[in-house]
């Protein structure tokens, strides 16, 4: 500015500097006027900027190879995962009615017609609840049951010292350490500890997780249970099938279920798939790592398998 | 007519500001619209106007933040008052230089926008005490405003061109009649 010019804009600069101080130690009341006349100004503004971006954004969109929107994506997500639920279920209808086949070929039909009876052993199936990181962590602490403890009411240390997920069924529903947890249809681990209030559950990455499952192999009449092997936790992502020879048929992709299934549960659990099975020159048995279905930290509710006494055997007495 | 036009660019400098954030993906950190409405301003006027036309869109800039008022109006008026100043008095210059002082305006708006914010305020807002993120805008921004600068003078220096042509068309051929 030439020095003609520099005062004008040196007092406009002081007196905008003056307002400025003025409106800083203003009462919040007066910013809230101002805040709020400019909200309102810009509004109209607002919508018909964001009408713009979004139509330019539509034109664009529509120029390009067609993309589905974020719900479409959504929609289509789910579909899939209907799908794939129900294609599973039928693998494992037509596994186990191949195996009824297969069994019934090598024993041969019985000459009459039995008589079905009651079970004496009956599959039951507790619901519960997954206690989030926060809420676990007060459970730990005590605090939630701080009031239980002054009435001589505790939960068991085990319970407390375990870092694994806790879940809200203990022993007053005669939950028992080693009993599967499921999430719907797939495997989520084993109940580790046992509390009275409260379970601790045993993962199936848990590095000390194992159990015994099968391999479903594809024929050409549909899938068949293959062999069995011990399914161990890594205590990562990933879990090893072993005990699986040489001599079996295994590729990637091929599915893992629940084996040692007797006739008081007759229903194939999934545990995941195989990502990478290798055979070393010379190995006889297979190394194998399965990919679990159920990530432990994104279930929020569980299902306990506890096996017992038929009620009406014992109202037959 | 600069007054509409200063009007017309700081409403829709505040409206994409507030409704558009977070949609510019081509860079990491939304540019801040009403320092480059100011420097539009500043650059455009000359004098007393400018740094008037600065205080008022900072006000606004403090409008669309939740810290107190009067913090970005101070900010843009001492850096308008460097800017006038270094300019003496005169209303316009080539590129580099009006390139030059655009630099100069965004980062002492900015920098004197955050160092108000930490001297004066005891619980600041997020976006002033995450100074990398500050950072990030104050050069997204810039670039943004060199890029409009440069595309805006190429524009200018086109459009006129051949509006220019043919007057001296028409002055040469009168000339050639009349003498």
């Amino acid at each position: 500015m030439s020095r003609t010019s520099i005062k004008p804009g040196i007092i406009t600069a002081i007196a905008s500097l003056t307002v400025a101080a003025a409106l800083f130690a203003a009462p919040q009341s007066i910013a809230d006027v101002i805040r709020s006349t400019v909200r309102d100004v810009a509004r109209p503004g607002q919508a018909v900027t964001r009408f713009a971006f979004d139509w330019s954004s539509a034109q664009i969109q529509s120029i390009g190879p067609q993309q589905p929107g974020a719900e479409q994506l959504r929609k289509l997500a789910a579909e899939l995962d209907d799908s794939q639920l129900r294609c599973r279920q039928l693998q494992i209808r037509t596994a186990s009615l191949n195996q009824e086949l297969a069994e019934l070929r090598k024993l041969g039909v019985a000459p009459f017609q039995p008589t079905t009876a009651e079970p004496l052993v009956v599959p039951e199936l507790v619901q519960a609840a997954v206690l989030g990181a926060e809420t676990a962590a007060l459970w730990r602490a005590g605090k939630l049951i701080d009031k239980g403890r002054t009435n001589g009411i505790s939960e068991s240390s085990l319970v407390l010292d375990d870092e694994r997920p806790l879940i809200d069924q203990g022993d007053e529903v005669e939950l028992v350490t080693g009993q599967p947890v499921y999430s719907g249809r797939c495997v989520v681990g084993k109940i580790a500890n046992v509390g009275r209030w409260t379970s601790t559950v045993q993962l199936v990455t848990d590095p000390e997780f194992r159990a015994l499952v099968q391999l479903a192999r594809q024929t050409e009449n549909g899938p068949v249970f293959g062999a069995e092997g011990i399914l161990e936790g890594q205590g990562d992502e990933f879990c090893v099938l072993k005990l699986i020879s040489s001599t079996e048929p295994v590729r990637v992709g091929q599915e893992v279920y629940s084996g040692g299934r007797d006739a008081t549960f007759t229903v194939a659990m999934y545990y995941g798939t195989v990502v990478n099975a290798e055979l070393k020159p010379g190995a006889t048995h297979w190394e194998i790592r399965v990919k679990p279905a159920v990530v432990g930290h994104q279930i929020q509710t569980v299902q306990v398998l506890r096996k017992a006494m038929n009620p009406l055997r014992v109202l037959g007495q | 007519m600069n007054v509409v036009r200063i009007l017309c660019l700081t409403y829709l400098a505040l409206a994409v500001q507030t409704s558009l954030r977070g949609e510019f993906i081509a860079v990491e950190f939304t540019p801040n619209f009403l320092i480059l409405a100011c420097a539009a301003a500043v650059l455009t006027l000359g004098g007393w106007p400018a740094i008037a036309w600065a205080a008022a869109i900072g006000l606004v800039s403090d409008c669309s933040t939740p810290d107190p008022l009067g913090i970005d109006m101070a900010a843009a008026t001492i850096a308008a008052l460097a800017v006038q100043t270094l300019r003496q008095g005169r209303k316009s210059e080539s590129l580099a230089v009006s390139m030059i002082l655009m630099t100069l305006l965004i980062v002492t708006q900015s920098l004197t926008s955050v160092v108000l914010r930490l001297a004066l305020l005891a619980d600041a807002s997020v976006e002033t005490t995450a100074l990398s993120t500050k950072l990030g805008i104050t050069s997204d921004t810039l670039i943004c405003g060199l890029v409009l600068l440069a595309a805006w003078r190429i524009v200018k220096r086109l459009l006129p061109a051949r509006a220019k042509d043919d007057f001296n068309q028409v002055v040469n051929k009168w000339n050639m009649l009349t003498n």
